[in-house]
């Protein structure tokens, strides 16, 4: 056996699954030693990789676990793991397609699958606001002449999130809460769509509640659209007086530039 | 000239941009303004008190620096509270 194939079939046999039986390839790659036979040997490793991950699943979504209950969690993230394998170097990408997974399977959590699928988008985001990239921030020399065709962007750290259960009063109120039944009932009774903001401060995560014009303005310049269409569209359907709209635009665009949101991307001063 | 209101709003969240970067560049992060929040912080765990002595029964201060600088990277501070993880000081004898 050359090394290259040596070396696929290990990591095939390591890696596989809990609950695949393994022994025969344990035993054509494995030697036993006087206490253990061959497939105990590699059960040890292959228990301890899925251990790892498993945990590590479980410990990035805790709100997903205590929605789905601690047995069905880890039913649902071995099936995840099958069909989603860790490819990265870094356990922390691991959880990076449970939101769009779980969203694809609603046989598995069936009346709870809404909730969990809110509450895996506010965990990766979670995830993403605690560690992802910062771009360079807005800074007043950028404003010497500012327009209305400014475009401006957002950090990649934030996420916005358009919720149907208030997922983010769940997860914080899961923190003190011991049982795991609350937070489904919670969220069931609190039912009503919110729009969230997670992003970082100084190293901590927070959830910051938006409006929704707030955060279909958020939305618009994060897609590329000038300040003056992005508030245009921001307002289309708006329930706000339009005599009210300057003041709200210029707490908003202070408060983002204060909590360092705002990126540039380019400044086109001709278009509107 | 005649504004319109659109205009206004615009020239309006211009006004806020400015105004924000300015006092983000002006003052640390940290001073927040009243006016806005951060939200809620996501991770209650870290807000919760550090437990006094921590480190008790784990040998852990070692290294730390707790305690006078003679015992300093030697676990001689052990037992003797000068390595109180909240903070605290040891009472005078």
């Amino acid at each position: 056996m050359r090394l290259l194939e040596l070396q696929r079939r290990m990591a095939a046999a390591l890696l596989a699954p809990p609950g695949k039986r393994g022994r025969k390839e344990a035993v054509r790659l494995i030697k036993p030693n006087d206490r253990l036979s061959a497939s105990e040997r590699l059960a040890i490793y292959r228990r301890s990789y899925w251990a790892r991950l498993l945990d590590s699943l479980a410990e990035d979504f805790p709100g997903v676990t205590a929605i789905a209950g601690r047995r069905r969690f880890r039913r649902l993230a071995v099936q995840y793991l099958r069909d989603c394998p860790s490819r990265s170097f870094t356990l922390r990408d691991l959880g990076a397609q449970l939101p769009d997974w779980l969203q694809r399977h609603p046989e598995i959590l069936g009346a709870h699958q809404d909730l969990a699928v809110d509450m895996a988008r506010l965990e990766w985001a979670h995830i993403v606001a605690f560690d992802g990239a910062q771009s360079p921030l807005l800074d007043p020399e950028h404003l010497l002449e500012p327009g209305p065709g400014m475009r401006i962007g957002l950090q990649p750290y934030l996420t916005l999130l358009e919720l149907a259960y208030p997922v983010d009063e769940v997860r914080v109120a899961l923190q003190s809460d011991a049982g795991q039944q609350p937070a489904r009932r919670k969220a069931a009774r609190l039912a009503n769509p919110v729009f969230v903001a997670v992003h970082r401060s100084e190293g901590t995560v927070y959830y910051r509640r938006l409006e929704p014009e707030e955060f279909h303005l958020l939305q618009a310049l994060r897609r590329g659209r000038a300040i003056s269409s992005a508030v245009r569209f921001a307002f289309r359907h708006s329930r706000h007086a339009p005599a009210d709209l300057p003041r709200l635009l210029e707490t908003w665009f202070a408060a983002w530039a204060r909590l360092g949101w705002l990126t540039v991307t380019s400044i086109d001063r001709h278009q509107v | 000239m005649k504004l319109s209101r659109h205009s206004l709003a615009v020239a309006a969240a211009l006004a806020g941009l400015v105004g924000g970067t300015a006092a983000r560049a002006a003052q640390p992060v940290s001073i927040v303004d009243p006016t806005f929040s951060l939200g809620m912080e996501a991770d209650e765990k870290a807000k919760k008190p550090v437990e006094k002595h921590a480190c008790k029964g784990m040998n852990a201060c070692k290294g730390h620096g707790g305690g006078s600088k003679n015992e300093w990277g030697k676990n001689e501070c052990r037992g003797k509270g000068a390595c109180a993880t909240d903070g605290s000081k040891p009472k005078p004898k």
